[in-house]
């Protein structure tokens, strides 16, 4: 179900600041792959680049190639490519004007889905395979914003996870949280890769380390290192990424 | 020794505070307690039924003139409040940093401060020696000018309230602009939106002197829109600069009405900014 | 939760039972030699390590991984860190398996005296091992405290075949040689039996963070 993924030269700019050097990956299907990174390495700026995100800022410009599934996504109506490549942020952002139901949704509803059989089904589909079902099914009727921090991030995944997406972006998705609701999404981080290809930006190399299948190391816009987790957390074949995890940087 | 003194320091530097603040409240209740007490004896059910009637004569009212404010506020409020919304998500979320938008929004800060009598000038040129005749037509149009930056200004200000987050999940939805637009961001600022209105509503429903110049007033009933129309703060105007004594009554009576219709929108305002939260 | 790490540690579990059965079979294969006195037997069993220091290595490897990727603490991290030593206990165990094989092939038959407490030691010894990875498996502190009193049985009986083969030795000193190769037997399963008490001290370490000495 998941899909594959493939970068080639890919550059970004925001503004006369080139923050994307020239980025070549190839992202396995129905795996995690984490991007690691210090802070402006251009781990989120990567990202946004695969659901075309980024060009939504200002001042922005993106060149080089990405295919998803073999179709570039720049062939592509960016609003419809979205559907495919799911995004989850680093804080929590459900709309405050709906409800926990409405939340979950609103990727069907807002774009025409009408029959309240199927979006009450995906509802509960889409709820149960973010964990959080049992919590809120007897109050679907809630403002997304009654729920705790953990809880409402596990309702963004139900709202991304609903639009049926085949790849799921996620961007330092637990920073917010406390361990407890992080070791939650963790997991469910694991469940969710046997039906989606999940990409997950994180500055919690621990973090990458514990569910990643393959990780990725990026410093100064450039991909440094790309491999599989174990071999990167035991045996990195470049100096920066050793430098990197081992947190002897600068 | 230092930790008395600067006790004491507190302390005045309060009390000037807590001073001024009481001196600032003085004109407030001072006003409101001299339309009350004046205003409350005339108030009757006539005033609210009756048109005015010849001077010298006891019983008239003001129902035209109330009825007319109402009328003009509503023509005004049309006109005024769609553009304005429209021209704020414009700015909000189309154009923010244009030199195009940047000179709209200056305009419309100028037109904020500009003095309404002005607004009336204008429009007495522009409409009503046009048609020839004043109107409540004219007299909804110039409150209008004078409503529209002010929604624009507050819808603004809303707008740019909602998280630049809301929006990002709607695009990362693949939910396309201008839905996001319609049923994510203006639901989650509507009752930002809608205080906004009714501040405006409540300001423009007070103006004398664009009135004055459209409007004219009307001691009868106006049986069309293209005619004169009374107005509560013109009728006001009209009585308190008149001689008469029982006029003067009158127009004690149509300010308490005035006041208190925009105290009762600030209030509604207000418990709409707090409500519609659960 | 914490699938992963539970995935990784009962894959090591079952790693380190995989080396025990392994030094299971070449015991019982060179005891078998130590009967039989057959050369080709033992050139067998002595070539027959391979697969023992293979799964040692993906021990040693796994519990390397484990450790860099699910940074594991406390008790989660004393299972990992002891499954490594097990690992060698157990691969030492496999050599002096091999050790006795060696010396059988050394040995000119018929034997001096049939064999009785040495295959005792053996069978003990053995027990101790398998009930050693059971109270890894099962962190079962008692049952590991128990391999004290078994080590004790096995050094009596060792003290016991080294008294037997010195008489027998100042007696008929034309099997000498015999005597002192079967010595040796004697001392590999006794130092077999210390490993195998070995795995039950860091089955102790595991529950309690505190090392005790077993083997007295």
């Amino acid at each position: 179900m998941g899909q594959s993924l493939s970068v080639r030269h890919l550059e970004a700019w925001y503004g006369s600041n080139k923050t994307l050097k020239g980025i070549n990956m190839e992202i396995q299907p129905n795996q995690v792959t984490a991007i690691i990174g210090p802070s402006g390495c251009g781990k989120s700026t990567f990202v946004r680049c695969i659901n075309r995100m980024h060009e939504t800022l200002p001042g922005t410009k993106v060149k080089g190639e990405i295919i998803l599934d073999g179709q570039s996504i720049y062939d592509q109506d960016p609003v419809t490519l979205r559907k495919t490549v799911g995004m989850v942020f680093q804080k929590a952002n459900p709309f405050p004007s709906m409800s926990i139901y409405e939340n979950v949704v609103a990727g069907l509803r807002l774009n025409g889905m009408k029959s309240k059989q199927k979006l009450q089904a995906s509802a509960e589909k889409s709820l149960r395979m973010a964990a959080l079902w049992d919590e809120v099914k007897d109050r679907l009727n809630y403002s997304g914003m009654s729920l705790s921090g953990g809880q409402q991030q596990r309702l963004c995944i139900a709202r991304a996870l609903a639009v049926e997406p085949s790849v799921l972006l996620m961007d330092e998705p637990a920073s917010a949280l406390d361990p407890i609701a992080t070791t939650h999404i963790e997991e469910l981080i694991r469940q969710l890769k046997e039906n989606y290809t999940i990409l997950i930006v994180t500055h919690n190399m621990q973090q990458a380390a514990r569910i990643a299948d393959s990780t990725a190391f990026f410093l100064n816009g450039e991909l440094v290192e790309h491999g599989p987790t174990s071999e990167i957390f035991t045996n990195p074949n470049d100096k920066r990424t050793e430098d990197y995890i081992t947190g002897r940087f600068g | 020794m230092n930790d008395r003194l600067r006790k004491y320091r507190n302390l005045t530097m309060m009390g000037i505070f807590t001073l001024a603040t009481l001196i600032a409240l003085i004109p407030l209740f001072g006003v409101l307690g001299y339309v009350v007490k004046n205003g409350f004896s005339a108030l009757n059910l006539e005033f609210f039924i009756n048109l005015p009637k010849a001077m010298g004569l006891s019983g008239g009212g003001m129902a035209n003139a109330i009825v007319g404010t109402l009328i003009m506020v509503v023509i005004a409020s049309i006109i005024g409040i769609p553009i304005g919304i429209l021209t704020a998500i414009y700015l909000t979320e189309y154009d923010r940093n244009s030199w195009f938008s940047i000179a709209v929004r200056f305009a419309t800060d100028v037109l904020t401060g500009i003095p309404s009598i002005i607004v009336g000038i204008v429009i007495y040129t522009a409409v009503v020696l046009k048609m020839g005749h004043f109107s409540a037509l004219a007299g909804g149009l110039s409150l209008a000018i004078i409503m529209t930056p002010l929604i624009i200004r507050s819808t603004e200000e809303m707008l740019k309230l909602v998280s630049h987050s809301i929006r990002e999940a709607g695009y990362a939805l693949g939910i396309s602009k201008r839905i996001i637009i319609l049923r994510i961001i203006l639901p989650t600022a509507a009752k930002g939106i809608i205080t906004g209105a009714m501040l405006a509503i409540a300001r423009v429903s007070g103006e004398t002197a664009p009135l004055i110049f459209t409007a004219l007033g009307n001691q009868y009933w106006a049986h069309s829109l293209n005619e004169p129309i009374a107005a509560l703060p013109v009728q006001i105007y009209q009585y308190a600069t008149s001689p008469y004594k029982e006029w003067h009554q009158q127009a004690w009576a149509g300010s308490l009405v005035l006041i208190s219709m925009v105290i009762i929108l600030n209030l509604i305002a207000r418990l709409v900014f707090r409500s519609r939260s659960n | 939760m914490r699938q992963s790490l539970n995935e990784g540690q009962l894959r090591l579990t079952n790693l380190l039972k995989d080396m025990g059965q392994e030094v299971e079979r070449i015991l019982q294969g060179c005891m078998q030699v130590l009967t039989t006195l057959d050369r080709g037997q033992a050139e067998f069993w002595i070539a027959e390590d391979q697969l023992v220091n293979n799964l040692e290595r993906q021990v040693d490897d796994a519990c390397v991984r484990l450790i860099a990727t699910q940074q594991p603490v406390a008790k989660d991290l004393r299972k990992i860190i002891s499954a490594m030593k097990i690992s060698t206990d157990l691969e030492r165990m496999a050599d002096l398996a091999i050790g006795i094989a060696k010396v059988a092939r050394r040995i000119e038959g018929p034997l001096c005296k049939p064999l009785i407490d040495i295959p005792l030691m053996a069978e003990k010894a053995l027990e101790m091992m398998r009930q050693g990875l059971e109270a890894y498996s099962n962190e079962d502190m008692e049952l590991a405290r128990n391999l004290a009193a078994q080590d004790d049985a096995v050094d009596h009986l060792y003290n016991q075949v080294v008294r037997d083969l010195l008489v027998i030795m100042t007696k008929t000193p034309e099997y000498l040689d015999q005597g002192m190769y079967l010595t040796f037997v004697g001392r590999y399963l006794e130092r077999f039996a210390d490993h195998a008490t070995n795995i039950g001290e860091n089955v102790i370490y595991i529950a309690t963070a505190e090392r005790q000495d077993l083997n007295k």
